[in-house]
């Protein structure tokens, strides 16, 4: 039992760091730029396309060197998503929320039918480099090393967010947009720079962790909303802003669930719902937003 | 029957003689006592030349999923549609007279689906309607098509509810794929068949109805064939889930001797992807009734175990009838694969035979009223119908508009011949031991009705 218990919390691990890395990128972009990005999901699914594309079409040896193609394809994307801040977002920053969600809902249907013309309706899901690895023997069971590499490169992600966001100039300076950003223009911070920076730091989190779990679910139609949603719920019981909220609450919706799967399947869609509504009736700025 | 009450183990003789079960690749498996092998493929019953055929063409809606998930499975039947219409119409059409106009509209959510039919058949005047895969979907337009007076041959979208609770006594609907019981009986009996001794059972269905109704189905069969077992485990993913690890190790941790799946489709694909990595196929044996459903060249590759319990709807797989016996299996599959580039699954199938049978049935129509049939008279001719397919015979039950056959399951198997994973050992399940007689449900039927064998 205790080893089943162990492999889940792994498996939760695996599925919250990628929620987490993904969210992170959604929560900077609100907290900072006060902008409800709901194609945020879609620079995910746009860079696991991209991997997913390269490491299918590419014959690279020694295949460790593939590893570098997802940080590529997230490269490719926080080029797009320089592209679209600067053409799209930029004139809306001051506009009314409605302006921002129709903006973005229109981006959702411009990016589905991209994502069709370009790479085809099928999905995509490149196995070689995810079976590459192979498997080891964790408590007990067999365990696929390539998930390792992911919870490895999302928690790297995350480390450097933390650095960037409390050891450096730029982060003080993006913190202080996020508290007030006329007195921060007062103080002479570059907004507009600031908030590109955010963004496309945001878009390439989301980027790396889509190019990254590509060879596990594989890219298709519906991974961008199915990212959305997690990074909404997440966002809701973390508290819109906090980057320890979201990773405290990537863990509790991914252990919630993974728990749910193993003990009350039949709850597995539910339960997550249920601690977003347990949340918000006790503390409806998130565990810990509003500060 | 079968040993004494105390026995634990079931009575595989008895439970054979039961069966009936045909259990080889050479044999098509005899519906009613038919069986032919015919020598000519395309048969056109070219009119006399007193009867009155216009010469104007005929309309037939076609609805099916052109993009989306339900495509992997759903767009092969398009391409079926399509052949059997370009090798009608290559004949002059029906009768050899009346080019067919395929008018096609995407299948999508229920509401999309209604507008698209009722488009179809108010605005464009067709004569007849063809496709569907959802459930949902059939399940809402057969009530719309008895309204409306249209005939309309569902392909797929098989949930029994559609004959046994909303269209209790069809006038103008009928079906070609079995109901989704015949899939799921079928796939338990093929278990039980393939693996007798098994006691620990896991479940992993998408968590809707379909999945659901698996559920309900296999443990149903199980409970009348195997003395004691027991579920170890069920699990619901959602339809398009994308990660299945927390799955898999729960299923490795219940350590069930069998792990029954309906996961169709993309879904499989990734689940199975995801299992091999957590060595899921060396610990547990897996049924499932959907591996090998979608198209083969885009289905499981050469890394799909060998040993699992192939399925796909208990309908049709591409090698079987082998070609050398079962011309019109030949015919289809090359004509398929020449103008597709690939091999057709069950839902192509199913698609091409839907056609024919619409065809046979306006053919029988036309000699008895000596002109072009009208609707109800090519009804009266579709119910009754026994026609050859590609995967064998196929019979429409005139009290419930319902088509079927032998159910077919398989082995996985890796061969020279296919770069991806194939279905071997072919069994065919006679279809009158898993499919009810008219007017009970399935699931009372197998309650109420089948022995304990054991």
């Amino acid at each position: 039992m205790l080893t089943e218990a162990l492999l889940i919390l792994l498996n939760s691990l695996f599925y919250a760091l990628v929620i987490f890395a993904v969210s992170s990128g959604f929560n900077l972009i609100f907290g900072v730029m006060k902008i409800v990005n709901l194609a945020h999901g879609h620079f995910y699914s746009l860079a696991a396309f991209i991997s997913a594309f390269l490491l299918l079409n590419t014959k690279i040896e020694p295949i460790y060197l593939a590893f570098l193609l997802p940080f590529l394809a997230a490269l490719i994307t926080s080029l797009v998503g320089l592209a679209f801040e600067v053409g799209l977002l930029r004139p809306i920053y001051r506009k009314p929320y409605y302006l921002q969600i129709l903006l973005t809902l229109g981006v959702i249907y411009i990016f589905n039918d991209l994502f069709c013309i370009i790479f085809g309706r099928a999905p995509l899901q490149p196995t070689e480099i995810c079976k590459a690895p192979g498997s080891i023997i964790i408590f007990n069971q067999l365990y696929p090393l390539y998930n390792l590499i992911v919870i490895g490169v999302s928690f790297t992600i995350g480390v450097i967010l933390w650095l960037l966001l409390y050891k450096t100039k730029f982060g003080i300076a993006l913190r202080a947009v996020s508290l007030d950003t006329e007195i921060s223009l007062a103080l002479g911070i570059d907004i507009k720079k600031i908030y590109t920076l955010t963004f496309v730091i945001s878009v390439a989190l989301a980027g790396i962790a889509g190019g990254f779990i590509v060879p596990v679910i594989a890219a298709s139609l519906g991974i961008a909303e199915e990212m959305l949603i997690l990074s909404l719920i997440v966002t809701i019981i973390g508290g819109m802003g906090s980057l320890k909220g979201a990773l405290i609450s990537s863990l509790i919706v991914s252990i919630f669930r993974s728990f749910a799967i193993f003990a009350f399947p039949e709850f597995e869609l539910l339960v997550i719902y249920l601690v977003a509504t347990i949340v918000l009736l006790i503390r409806p700025v998130g565990l810990f937003g509003g500060g | 029957m079968g040993m004494t009450e105390k026995s634990k183990s079931i009575d595989r003789r008895e439970f054979l003689k039961w069966l009936g079960v045909i259990a080889t690749s050479g044999a098509v498996g005899a519906t009613l006592g038919y069986f032919a092998t015919p020598s000519k493929i395309v048969e056109v019953e070219k009119p006399p030349p007193s009867l009155k055929i216009p010469e104007t063409p005929v309309k037939i809606g076609f609805q099916t999923y052109y993009t989306g998930a339900p495509s992997i499975l759903a767009e092969p039947i398009a391409k079926g549609v399509k052949l059997a219409v370009e090798e009608i119409n290559a004949e002059g059409g029906f009768l050899g007279k009346r080019p067919i106009q395929l008018l096609e509209k995407d299948e999508g959510t229920v509401d999309d689906t209604k507008k698209g039919y009722i488009k179809l058949v108010e605005e464009d005047k067709i004569d007849y309607y063809l496709g569907l895969i959802s459930s949902s979907n059939t399940s809402a337009i057969a009530p719309i098509a008895e309204d409306l007076g249209v005939l309309t041959i569902f392909i797929g979208g098989c949930t029994n509810n559609v004959f046994e609770e909303i269209d209790k006594n069809p006038h103008f609907v009928f079906r070609i794929m079995p109901p989704d019981s015949v899939s799921h009986v079928g796939l338990a009996i093929m278990t039980v068949l393939t693996w007798p001794n098994i006691k620990k059972i896991a479940h992993l269905h998408p968590d809707y109805s379909f999945g659901h109704d698996a559920y309900m189905y296999i443990n149903a069969v199980l409970e009348k064939l195997l003395p004691d077992f027991e579920i170890v485990y069920e699990g619901w993913p959602p339809f398009q889930a994308t990660d299945f690890s927390s799955h898999i190790s729960s299923i490795i941790a219940a350590k069930p001797d069998v792990l029954f799946t309906v996961v169709w489709g993309n879904d499989f694909t990734l689940f199975y992807k995801q299992a091999l990595g957590y060595g899921l196929f060396n610990q547990i044996k897996v049924a499932s009734g959907y591996s090998h459903g979608i198209t083969p060249n885009k289905g499981p590759e050469k890394d799909y175990p060998e040993g699992c319990i192939a399925g796909f709807h208990g309908t049709y797989y591409f090698t079987n009838p082998p070609i050398e016996s079962w011309p019109l299996n030949k015919q289809f599959v090359t004509n398929y694969h020449n103008k597709f580039g690939e091999y057709p699954n069950y839902g192509a199938e199913s698609g091409y035979a839907g056609m024919y049978a619409l065809k046979l049935a306006i053919e029988k129509a036309a000699k008895i009223t000596g002109g072009w049939p009208d609707v109800d008279k090519v009804i009266e001719c579709l119910e009754g119908l026994q026609w050859l397919t590609p995967s064998g015979c196929r019979y429409i039950r005139p009290e419930d508009h319902q088509a079927y056959k032998n159910a077919v399951y398989g082995i996985s198997s890796n061969v020279p011949e296919y770069n991806f994973s194939v279905a071997t050992n072919i069994t065919y399940i006679p279809v009158e031991k898993i499919m009810q007689p008219p007017g009970i449900k399935a699931i009372d039927w197998i309650k109420n009705t089948w022995p304990k064998l054991y």
